[in-house]
């Protein structure tokens, strides 16, 4: 291992970290749940950060058809129609996570829960992106006083 | 036609890592991260002189002007099995998106491996940590531009931190692997 060697690792750390820093200063909290579709947002939902109970989740599904794609919210586990591409996310209080799929690679749902501002679950197969949007996008005063 | 044959086996043994990649459970939560370890055949190949032409040319001149050559021509079978090993592994064990994504991010490794080896400060290790990080960056980018946000770019701390982790391995086990390479290539001869 060359001097170069040692100073390109502790370049790239450092990037890391400044970028983590970063990220984390950003955004605080993720209050606002926002799914796109294609770049396209699609649904955005007000999240109650305060509700961290997993007892009562609601679903998301998005079918993917060829006619075009279409999104449904239930309060229960939805019955997943045959044969049609589709993601199933649900969401527990402030706490959201890929549900099931029926993509190839499993990456989203194999993705862990995210609840932070700026976190996302990406489907790339599906190009659906669910992101967690902080607070303080719209209303930054509101996101400090709290 | 000796080259062929080594290109092959070469060959066979990156789609091998590939699959043994594809089998081992390496998941953090967070999409993209990945050993490589077929990068490490491509890094053997970058710096591969166990060819029976390199060493034939390495004797005959050592000016320097012979070591170019078989740089270059290192370079260019380095690209052209990975080339070979992303499509087949592509097809063998997953699908086209993967193919896409393997290729954009092997398309950047490679340059930056390329860059660095050609500057000559770098060890086999800061090599391997530019293909590494430039892996991830690249398939990074390719992400972003494919949905259309730049939601992707919350992994890229991670992804640096996993591309210099998995890349400095890799080229540990490479610097470790090229005298074996070079043992090889002169009993041949």
């Amino acid at each position: 291992m060359t001097r170069a060697d040692a100073a390109l690792i502790g370049v790239f750390l450092l990037a890391a970290a400044v970028l983590a820093v970063w990220f984390a200063f950003g955004s605080k909290e993720g209050r606002t749940l926002r799914i796109s579709y294609d770049g396209e947002v699609i649904v955005t939902e007000a999240l109650d950060a305060n509700v961290r109970s997993k007892s009562s989740p609601v679903y998301y599904l998005f079918l993917f058809e060829e006619s075009g794609t279409t999104w449904e919210r239930f309060e229960t586990y939805p019955e997943i129609p045959d044969g049609v591409p589709y993601n199933l996310l649900s969401v527990s209080g402030s706490e959201v996570s890929m549900e099931a799929a029926d993509c190839r690679d499993q990456i989203c749902v194999r993705h862990r829960p995210v609840s932070a501002g700026g976190e996302s679950i990406i489907c790339l197969p599906h190009r659906l992106v669910v992101e967690m949007a902080g607070g303080t996008d719209e209303a930054p005063l509101d996101g400090m006083v709290k | 036609m000796r080259r062929t044959v080594e290109l092959g086996f070469l060959l066979a043994l990156a789609l091998i890592l590939s699959y043994v990649e594809s089998l081992i459970p390496f998941s953090f939560g967070i999409p993209g991260i990945k050993l490589g370890l077929p990068n490490l055949i491509v890094l053997l190949l970058l710096y591969d002189t166990s060819g029976v032409e390199n060493i034939l040319a390495e004797h005959e001149d050592r000016s320097g002007v012979a070591k170019e050559k078989a740089f270059s021509r290192g370079a260019r079978e380095a690209l052209m099995v990975n080339a070979l090993r992303i499509v087949l592994s592509g097809f063998l064990f997953s699908n086209l998106y993967t193919i896409l994504y393997a290729l954009s991010g092997a398309a950047f490794s490679f340059l930056a491996m390329l860059m660095g080896k050609k500057c000559g400060r770098f060890s086999m290790i800061g090599v391997s940590v530019l293909g590494g990080v430039f892996h991830n960056i690249g398939q990074m980018i390719v992400a972003m531009l494919v949905v259309e946000t730049f939601a992707v770019s919350y992994y890229a701390p991670f992804l640096i931190v996993a591309g210099t982790a998995t890349g400095a391995l890799l080229g540990i086990a490479g610097m470790e692997l090229v005298p074996y390479l070079h043992k090889m290539g002169r009993k041949g001869k």
